[in-house]
């Protein structure tokens, strides 16, 4: 242990000295080097990247966002914007927080944040994020302190939406495009420093940032600067953490956390994230007989779907037989998980052959390294189907075989089920069924455009009334046996102790919410 | 006319290997064609049909397949693979349409530094090791000293390296606190991979360097020797090793080309960024043309090291040039 503190005492000296040498404006936090070990390199270090923490870890250190949620309560709040107002049915004016600029040291303003907006939802540039989408967006300034967000059709989830898209300097993006890609100017606590390919990217503390001397800061600097590592394999990733090398190991195994947990000097902190694992069966493919309630029955119903969320999950959060939890808008306290009941199932399926129906082959396949153990849980599930007559086939499918066939609609390939992972930010089911549910929907496997009229007509509200709303539907949708949600992933990350963190359910790794006590 | 010369054999060689790399690589070509769509990889789940098929035709996917392979092996030719679409470079329609795009060979090629440090610690650290160990069995047959360096050299091709990569990690990096569990950029840093790597080039080249100095240790002039008093570690070292350095340097090529292919899986355990860690990176975004750009270096030092042990077995046995 000497030879570790002995380092640790030097790199501390060494930051020490540089960080008197360089004189900042702002005193840094003094709280050093934070270390963050993921799971794999971000593919890119566009703005859009920041929607999803696993896409780009770190990186809203560097890009923020007109809005943030609430690590508590999930609430919408004021981030680069300090307020909003829906002047119309279509358009919502933001007024931009006064004295912030970005990295490269040009002002935030409303022109500049007007085309970091159109840049990132332009259908033109198609980012990842547009997964997210509502109703298209445009902006433009009203004046210097006023952007206004116009959406194709009332949005009352935008400021929640606008949450996803992070704002990067619109002198970058009309000047010098390429560099976008992979050299972030955003206007965070942390300046983007380098991005070593194959190794790391790094930060320095922002003393310039406007958190330092506002009255609503988010967060306060403590780290002098961040680095982000990847590594692969878990038990490298708690090994960082266990040897000092590391403070945050992101996503540690269930067997991981359990050793951090029984070891002194460091902890894992496990917490469920908006991110669900689901199984969806195709209602509108080839064969007829998957669109009866009565065997979509029999496959629900087959499944043991608490065993396999226990046994094969193992960071799983239940869920009330519904993709959301509790918190979500239009989350229904009166529907369970579907009952594994085999015998059951098996009366349906003999009740149907009797009728002379020809009981289709199910073909049930995940995507390759989507979730941990999914081969296994499509194979149990495969065996359970079999257990009660009904023929399938099970594959843990490449991705290049996989999506596609995700996006394809209705053709004799479609008519199958997948295990899949899908996350929701925004909590709100609204989002879920305009994405996973609708006649358009990307990756739907459903259609009725009666339920799709129902489901504009819900988006449309806002309060207590587009709650009780998407509520109706979600009890229709489990009624109608479309997602059979298999858990809430939560997510575990190994700590040394004394280690302070906040964060939400969408598990943004912001250093401004973290402190070493 | 190629001659029997040293330098018609070089040249014999030179000609066999470019035949293998067009055979391999022509194999990786046709392979990565079955491995989806990489338009549609690019693109991701929310691309048009539309969007994907003007990809598709920039890429060069809508020709012909023999189109596409003639302009692969002429691109091989030439050193140019192709271009990347996805590695830390525009994913979007941006600047009048298409996704910005990287050259594959020259990003490949910037992993091959780190590759080379520790593959070449590696089997420098092995032959250090293994060498002494089966010259030290070879003197001492059936005694507790062979009998342990035999258990520990089989000990050493026998054990999984990723296996051992996380053992050495949790014991001298968590337990012991000696080294960095992983990373890059100082000489501590190569020690584990290099560890993990060594193990099998090191059971490997005991045994052999073992066996093969037993049967020289045998032999009449080597007794003869003996019997004149000349001590059994000069015997060893001057008489013996010159004759059975042959299947030892043959080995020791052999083991150098296995610790090429096993950097794939300890580079990404311990997150050096050589070729290794590119190609699993480049598999996992199903990045085509990069995969081809790693595997065709990957092949080409396999071929280049197969080339530098027959030259040094010819130089040991000058009898091959002839054949």
């Amino acid at each position: 242990m000497a030879g570790r503190n002995s380092r640790h005492a030097l790199r501390a000296a060494v930051l020490g000295v540089l960080a008197l040498a360089a004189g900042p404006a702002y005193a840094l936090g003094g709280g050093g080097e934070l270390v963050i070990v993921a799971n794999q390199e971000p593919q890119s270090m566009q703005a859009q990247v920041t929607y999803k923490e696993v896409n780009g870890v770190g990186l809203r250190n560097v890009i923020e966002q007109l809005t943030r949620l609430d690590p508590r309560t999930n609430e919408v709040k004021p981030m680069l914007a300090t307020r909003w107002e829906q002047v119309e049915p279509r358009v919502w004016h933001f007024e931009l927080r006064d004295g912030v600029t970005f990295h490269d040291g040009t002002p935030f303003d409303a022109e500049a944040a007007a085309v970091s907006i159109n840049w990132l939802w332009n259908p033109e540039n198609n980012y990842s994020v547009r997964e997210m989408m509502g109703p298209q967006i445009t902006a433009e300034a009203v004046d210097a302190a006023t952007v206004a967000v116009i959406t194709a059709e009332p949005d009352p989830l935008l400021p929640r939406r606008i949450y996803l898209g992070g704002v990067t300097s619109a002198k970058q993006i009309l000047e010098d495009p390429a560099s976008h890609d992979v050299h972030p100017i955003g206007t965070g606590p942390y300046v983007f420093e380098e991005w070593k390919q194959g190794q790391y990217w790094t930060a320095t503390a922002n003393p310039d940032w406007w958190g330092n001397t506002a009255e609503d800061p988010y967060g306060e600097i403590f780290f002098d600067r961040l680095r982000i590592v990847w590594r692969p394999e878990p038990i490298v990733r708690a090994a960082m953490v266990e040897s000092g090398e590391a403070q945050v190991a992101m996503f540690l195994t269930k067997e991981e956390c359990g050793r951090f947990d029984a070891k002194d000097g460091i902890k894992c902190i496990v917490k469920g994230s908006d991110t669900f694992l689901q199984f969806r069966l195709d209602y509108h493919g080839a064969a007829p007989l998957l669109a009866d309630p009565r065997f979509r029955k029999a496959i629900f119903t087959s499944i043991d779907w608490e065993g396999i969320r226990l046994n094969l999950m193992g960071l799983g959060e239940a869920l009330q037989g519904q993709m959301l939890p509790s918190v979500a808008t239009g989350f229904h306290d009166g529907i369970r998980q579907y009952p594994y009941d085999p015998a059951g199932a098996r009366a349906i399926v003999d009740e149907l052959k009797a009728g002379g129906a020809d009981i289709p082959s199910v073909h049930v396949s995940t995507r390759l390294g989507s979730t941990p153990r999914n081969g296994e849980m499509v194979e149990a599930m495969g065996a359970m189907l079999t257990s009660v007559g009904i023929p399938n086939t099970v594959a843990v499918e490449e991705p290049g075989v996989f999506n596609p066939r995700a996006v394809s609609k209705p053709t004799p390939e479609r008519a199958y089920a997948w295990l899949h992972v899908q996350a929701n930010p925004l909590m709100d089911y609204g989002a879920t069924f305009g994405a996973h549910f609708s006649c358009g929907g990307i990756v739907s496997v459903f259609c009725d455009p009666d339920f799709d009229a129902r489901v504009a007509e819900a988006a449309s509200m806002t309060g207590k009334e587009r709650h009780e709303a998407l509520r109706a539907l979600v009890k229709e949708g489990h009624d109608r046996y479309v997602v059979a949600p298999v858990g809430l992933l939560q997510r575990a990350y190994g700590v040394p102790e004394g280690f302070a963190w906040e964060f939400g359910p969408d598990h943004r790794i912001v250093a401004v919410n973290m402190r070493m006590n | 006319m190629i001659g029997h010369g040293l330098g018609g054999y070089f040249v014999r060689r030179l000609l066999g290997s470019a035949i293998m790399l067009l055979l391999v690589m022509s194999a990786v070509f046709f392979a990565d064609r079955q491995i989806g769509d990489p338009a549609r990889m690019v693109l991701g789940v929310a691309a048009t049909e539309e969007d994907v098929r003007e990809l598709r035709e920039r890429m060069g996917l809508e020709d012909p397949l023999w189109v596409q392979y003639r302009r692969f092996v002429l691109g091989m030719v030439q050193g140019d693979l192709g271009d990347t679409f996805r590695y830390g470079i525009s994913k979007p329609f941006a600047h009048g349409g298409m996704p910005e795009s990287r050259k594959t060979l020259p990003i490949a090629a910037e992993r091959l530094p780190a590759t080379f440090v520790l593959g070449g610690v590696t089997i420098v650290f092995a032959i250090l090791v293994a060498l002494p160990l089966g010259i030290y069995a070879a003197m001492r047959p059936r005694t507790a000293g062979d009998r342990t360096v035999n258990v520990l050299s089989l000990a050493g091709v026998s054990i999984v390296e990723y296996w051992f990569a996380l053992i050495l990690i949790l014991v001298f990096a968590v337990q012991l606190d000696w080294l960095p569990t992983s990373g890059y950029g100082t000489p501590a840093h190569v020690i584990l991979p290099a560890l993990a790597l060594s193990l099998r080039p090191i059971g490997r080249i005991t045994q052999i360097a073992r066996s093969s100095m037993l049967d020289e240790l045998a032999k009449p002039h080597i007794t003869a020797a003996r019997g004149r008093g000349v001590p059994i570690t000069r015997i060893a070292s001057i008489h013996a090793l010159k004759n059975a350095a042959i299947p030892i340097v043959t080995t020791i090529g052999d083991e150098t080309v296995n610790v090429v292919t096993g950097v794939i899986i300890i580079e990404t355990v311990f997150g050096w960024p050589g070729i290794g860690a590119l190609t699993v990176d480049a598999l996992a975004i199903r990045d085509v043309p990069l995969i081809e750009a790693t595997i065709f270096l990957l092949v080409l030092i396999v071929l280049g090291i197969n080339l530098v042990i027959d030259l040094a077995y010819m130089a040991l046995n000058p009898r091959v040039r002839l054949r």
